[in-house]
């Protein structure tokens, strides 16, 4: 690439044989470098296999969502990515030669993140190999690839390769972040089933100065592209990522010809724009995912788990939430805070969160590749009606972008036991609100992620309380607890926009409790210790699993429960 | 041209809450379930199916097939209904078949 050095780190020695570790990551992309980061942040020793010795290669990952941007913030990289990629909201719909719909994915004030930012995905794996050194965590073994592996109760044996010579190692915790043609997965036999799309796309990375503005455009069928769709997107160090779509009869060789895509390319930006080709690439895509992701002591993450297309960018966006779900849990296990049943949740909500994107990245695809004649009819019909009316532009699907899950039905939940206005129902991920404190301006996120130095706040799985009143001096043993008030108070956050209280649909004396990766688990109109700490034991899964989370049998109006289920 | 909600922004996700959420709000419960009136209801029969096929003059096949489609999904928006939809397609499919 002409933009971008890629770095070659030095293979890791060859260390001695049959070495206990508590948790070896296999795989060192995007997700595997997150997961060993958030696990080395929570004080937790980690050893990371990797079998080659550099960042993503090629032109692969780019949309960067704004929950992933929210956990890289908490990992002390959010600043750096938002500072180096390109920050965008909206996106256009183009049907031949006219716009059909615009969409503003955060038409609102008062977050600390974007909807978006584009950022190639070498960077972002730069960034976190960078991280993970500084923790002095993170044993980063580059050009040591996984084998073979023999699964055991009390944690897998690997059979590792190096160019010194093979090694073996036993793991107490396995975490399998080795992509989409995972060794782990194979090892153990597993099946990887789900739908294979018949299409091509050509991707086309190319530098030119443009001052298109940073928009997701989306074409169907452009008079530049006859019976394709097209897709822009702008990325930093003047790359424009263009992605064609060719269709199934493609020749993948001689669609990767570099004068026939300059032909492609400058066919749509016309004879005056002067650009450089950077990358071409011929890709396919399926939707698929592991029936389970916990096996035992092996728990798959990231395109290892599920794989999704590339249209709403929900591939490694939904990796990094896997990271952020799977790491406290596991550092509370670790940290014996937590029964190793805790791990079982990580299936229970990241399994309906990735079939949620699976669901919406199928739908996508169907729309943009549609499979039959009567498929084509309403899509284009629906085109046609989008230009003039507004219902069918919801109908309009380029592509579902990356939102987080809202973890609805997970054990883990403690019901409403009151109806609430609206606001976070539990499950749901915090949403990112102004708050000022001793004066200094800042973002409720960073408050409730970043630890402070407080009575048994610290540690490798952070609960955080949320009152809605002045600071009264309670201090709960394992929680720590943020005030916040709509006026400024020493030792309270200080809601000046008052965008807390709304975004949570909290009054005077609410109060919410938060689990480590900040999905909401519980919520109560009055505050009580006794039901704080309940609550914090099931989300712990300490709670004896005597029944699950109760609906409420008294609710005939349904008011919470109703918008519990519409969200 | 911008949307006011739906799918493609976070309005009606917790991510966007200044904004009533299009979608979510009021809890639809309770309602009566509507079915799908297969009794006869138009006044002038003739008229409607000369009017249909009208439509239609001057259409290639692909033309008249879009024609449709953009006539169902406007008619399907009218409704906005999913379960008397649902009992139209279903009914649609069940006429087709071989009694
Ligand atoms: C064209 C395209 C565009 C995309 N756009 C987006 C986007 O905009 N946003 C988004 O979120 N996602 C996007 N994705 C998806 C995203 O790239 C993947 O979801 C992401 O790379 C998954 O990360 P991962 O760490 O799970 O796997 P990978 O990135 O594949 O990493 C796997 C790692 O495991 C290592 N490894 C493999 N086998 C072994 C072994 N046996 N031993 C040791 N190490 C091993 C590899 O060297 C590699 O480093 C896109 C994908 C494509 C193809």
């Amino acid at each position: 690439m002409a933009t971008y050095r890629y770095p070659r780190y030095p293979a890791a020695p060859r260390p001695a044989d049959g070495a206990r570790h508590p948790v070896v990551v296999v795989g060192g992309g995007m997700v595997g470098l997150t997961a060993a980061l958030d696990l080395a942040h929570r004080g937790v020793e980690v050893v990371l296999l990797d079998e080659d010795d550099t960042v993503s290669s090629g032109s692969r990952a780019i949309c960067m969502a704004k929950r992933s941007l929210e956990i890289f913030d908490r990992l002390g990289l959010g600043r750096r990515m938002l500072e180096k990629g390109v920050t965008w909201n909206q996106g256009e719909v183009l049907f031949r030669d006219r716009t059909v719909y615009r969409f503003d994915l955060l038409p609102e004030e008062g977050h600390h993140y974007p909807a978006f930012i584009n950022l190639q995905q070498y960077y972002v794996e730069d960034y976190l190999v960078a991280a993970c050194r500084a923790t002095g965590r993170v044993d980063l073994r580059w050009q040591h690839r996984v084998g073979a592996i023999e699964p055991r109760a009390d944690g897998p044996v690997l059979a590792v390769e190096t160019p010194q010579g093979g090694y073996r190692l036993t793991a107490d915790w396995l975490l399998a972040c080795d992509g989409a043609r995972s060794t782990v997965r194979a090892a153990l036999g597993l099946d990887f089933l789900g739908q294979v799309f018949h299409d091509r796309f050509l991707i086309a990375d190319v530098v030119m100065e443009a001052e298109f503005p940073p928009v997701r455009r989306f074409w169907f069928e452009p008079p530049f592209h006859a019976g394709g769709s097209v897709l822009l997107h702008r990325q930093p160090d003047h790359v424009w990522r263009i992605d064609f779509q060719l269709g199934w009869d493609a020749d993948p060789d001689v669609e990767k010809d570099p004068d026939r895509v300059r032909a492609r390319v400058a066919a749509m930006l016309g004879p005056d724009v002067r650009f450089e080709i950077e990358w071409i690439s011929v890709y396919t895509f399926r939707c698929r995912r592991l029936e389970r992701f916990r096996h035992g002591r092996i728990l798959f993450l990231g395109d290892a788990a599920h794989q999704v297309s590339p249209f709403g960018a929900r591939g490694g966006n939904a990796g990094v939430q896997d990271v952020d779900n799977l790491g406290w849990k596991l550092a509370a296990v670790l940290a014996g805070q937590a029964p190793e049943a805790l791990l079982d949740s990580y299936d229970a909500e990241r399994i309906p969160a990735n079939d949620e994107n699976i669901l919406n990245s199928t739908r996508s695809t169907d729309f943009i590749t549609p499979k039959s004649a009567a498929a084509r009819a309403y899509r284009d019909a629906v085109l046609e009606l989008a230009g003039r009316y507004d219902f069918a532009r919801g109908l309009v699907n380029s592509g579902r972008l990356s939102r987080p899950a809202l973890l609805a039905g997970s054990p883990l939940n403690m019901q409403d036991d009151a109806a609430w206005p609206g606001g976070l129902p539990p499950g749901a991920p915090a949403v990112d609100a102004p708050v000022r404190e001793d004066g200094q301006e800042g973002w409720l996120l960073t408050r409730l992620s970043h630890a402070r130095v407080g009575p048994g706040s610290d540690g490798p799985a952070p609960f955080r309380l949320l009152r809605f009143a002045p600071p009264d001096g309670v201090i709960l043993p394992d929680v720590e607890t943020v005030f916040v008030t709509p006026a400024a108070e020493p030792g309270a956050l200080h809601d000046h926009a008052g965008l807390v209280a709304r975004r949570y649909a909290a009054a005077p004396g609410d109060a919410i409790l938060f689990r480590p990766d900040q999905h909401v688990a519980a919520r109560w109109h009055r505050f009580d210790p006794a039901a704080v700490a309940a609550a914090r034991d099931r989300a712990l899964a300490r709670a004896r699993p005597h029944a699950p989370p109760a609906r409420q049998p008294s609710d005939e109006k349904g008011q919470h429960a109703g918008t519990t289920s519409e969200l | 041209m911008r949307a006011g909600g739906g799918l493609n922004t976070w309005i009606g996700h917790p991510f966007v809450t200044d904004t009533p959420p299009v979608r979510s709000l009021p809890p639809v419960r309770a309602q009566p379930m509507s079915h799908l009136d297969t009794s006869a209801r138009l006044a002038d029969p003739d008229a409607l199916f000369a009017a249909l096929v009208d439509a239609h003059r001057g259409l290639s096949p692909d033309a008249s097939r879009r024609l449709d489609a953009r006539l169902v999904l406007l008619l399907a928006n009218h409704i906005g209904d999913a379960g008397v939809i649902a009992e139209a397609i279903a009914a649609a499919r069940a006429a087709g078949e071989d009694p």
